[in-house]
């Protein structure tokens, strides 16, 4: 027994190392190992890259969503401008990079969580008619272009209106 | 004959440190196989488990009260996410709140009762772990509520989530219940050191020196990292933003200090955390690195992990380092009196 369970830990331990300098990329995203390894990410992350905070982590996504009342009212929120989810803590709004971050990955994603959340916002503005939910991605520049006054580059890569009358 | 002599030097004297290098190796192979199984095998004190233990159940709760104003907002059938797009997003085999609910549906209870319902068992599973009463039931518990907390966000997790989870896997099949618990206090379990807890704490020690090489190797292969620009576009950026860091962009020896502090605590954790001595230092390091997330991106709870993660695996030995560090400056004042005299 003493012998099972120290080859299952260094099976263990050599899967997450064989993982982490990228040994079976192409099994874990292709193929048929692809579920069984998804399977076993899923119960202890053995199968996982921790290469958080590498290149990527410089960019940000501002959500615009505007809303038009009945009255002919418009009403904008925006990440940028301090629109915080209805969320109690910052701990809660920090979830929220992870959904932008998440969901700005492919266009059908994109439409789904859109829809959800203009539903849910609908449900909170009851005399709501029409919803615009705008994505934009954030790049500051470098310290040297910013100190030679270059401004962050904001470019919309996502816009789409729910219309409910 | 110069010539000869040259030449004889050119292969000889390699040959030479070969051999001399071979002969400090070849009869310490066998040194060091008993080394590495002693690392491996030889008992150690439950101690750092029961740490462990303790560290995890308490973040799991503090996690939990503070997500509690906002669960139905993330939890309930109408969150941010509904229910029926976060299914969708699920592998076959997920179990997602829903399911829950179908479950306590029998038992007559509405979808926002029994997500309610589902977070106070989430709470008294970390408690029952917290205590260490029947503690692989309710590890088992915690675990499994993690896993439908996983399951059912997928668009917010992140690494806190993550950590979390890896940790309470562990919590469900090492023997944390063998110190400060009330398992070895009512007698059910015994508190004696056994392979299990060394190999344990091993898995651990080694889980957390493979996340940090890895994490501080791909930085370094970022010429934005070695410049500092990620680090100064992270403190700036508004997602993470707290304070007005736009300042630095006039000292940036600044932020490359910062970033090349950062690179070498983690791709040096592998090396310095297994030096006595160096690694209080070390395991100082990361707590700085940890503390300095938490406080200049808003990253609280992430810091707090990381930083449980690292107490709970070298925290035993860095405190005998420290014990020992203690003791010693009394004995060298010794020797010297005896020299002198």
């Amino acid at each position: 027994m003493k012998k099972v369970i120290y080859i299952l830990a260094f099976i263990h331990l050599a899967t997450i190392a064989i993982v982490i300098f990228h040994g079976i990329d192409k099994y874990v995203h292709g193929g048929w190992w692809e579920k069984p390894l998804a399977f076993l990410c899923s119960i202890n992350y053995s199968i996982w890259q921790y290469g958080f905070f590498s290149p990527d982590v410089g960019k940000s996504t501002e959500l615009e969503i505007k809303i038009q009342t009945d009255g002919g009212e418009v009403k904008k929120y925006s990440t940028l401008k301090g629109f915080e989810f209805y969320t109690s803590n910052a701990e809660s709004l920090n979830r929220f990079y992870g959904y932008k971050h998440h969901t700005a990955r492919d266009s059908t994603f994109l439409d789904l969580c859109a829809r959800s959340v203009a539903a849910r916002m609908l449900n909170i503005h009851q005399d709501a008619g029409q919803l615009d939910y705008i994505m934009r991605s954030i790049r500051y520049p470098t310290m040297k272009e910013y100190q030679h006054g270059t401004a962050p580059r904001i470019v919309e890569f996502y816009s789409t209106t729910f219309v409910l009358r | 004959m110069e010539r000869l002599h040259e030449l004889w030097n050119f292969i000889a004297l390699p040959l030479f440190y070969v051999n001399y290098v071979l002969g400090m190796i070849i009869p310490n192979i066998s040194t060091l196989k008993n080394r590495f199984i002693s690392f491996w095998e030889t008992p150690i004190s439950p101690q750092p488990l029961g740490i462990f233990r303790l560290a995890i159940a308490s973040f799991t709760l503090l996690q939990a009260f503070i997500w509690y104003p906002d669960w139905m907002s993330f939890f309930g059938p109408d969150a941010w996410i509904q229910w029926e797009i976060s299914r969708a997003l699920n592998a076959e085999w997920s179990i997602h709140i829903e399911y829950v609910y179908r479950l306590f549906h029998s038992l007559g209870l509405s979808e926002a009762h029994s997500v309610r319902l589902f977070f106070w068992i989430y709470v008294i599973a970390a408690t029952g772990l917290l205590v260490g009463w029947h503690t692989r039931i309710w590890a088992f518990l915690t675990w499994l509520c993690h896993y439908v907390i996983m399951s059912t966000i997928p668009t917010f997790v992140y690494g806190v989530d993550i950590f979390l989870h890896i940790a309470l896997f562990y919590l469900m099949v090492m023997p944390v219940s063998k110190a400060y618990s009330l398992d070895v206090w009512l007698g059910r379990v015994s508190s004696m050191p056994t392979w299990g807890v060394t190999l344990s704490v091993r898995v651990l020690q080694v889980h957390l020196c493979l996340i940090y090489v890895s994490s501080g190797y791909e930085k370094m292969f970022s010429p934005e990292w070695w410049d500092g620009n990620v680090l100064w576009r992270a403190l700036v950026q508004p997602d993470f933003r707290q304070f007005d860091f736009t300042w630095l962009a006039k000292y940036p020896w600044i932020p490359i200090l910062l970033s090349w502090f950062t690179m070498l605590i983690e791709t040096g954790y592998c090396i310095g955390m297994w030096i006595p001595r160096l690694r209080v230092a070390w395991l100082g390091g990361i707590i700085f690195l940890h503390l300095g997330i938490g406080l200049f991106l808003g990253l609280w709870l992430f810091g707090i992990i990381m930083i449980l993660l690292s107490v709970s695996a070298f925290g035993w030995e860095v405190y005998n380092d420290i014990q020992r560090l203690n003791k010693e400056p009394l004995h060298v004042t010794k020797r010297s009196v005896q020299a002198a005299e």
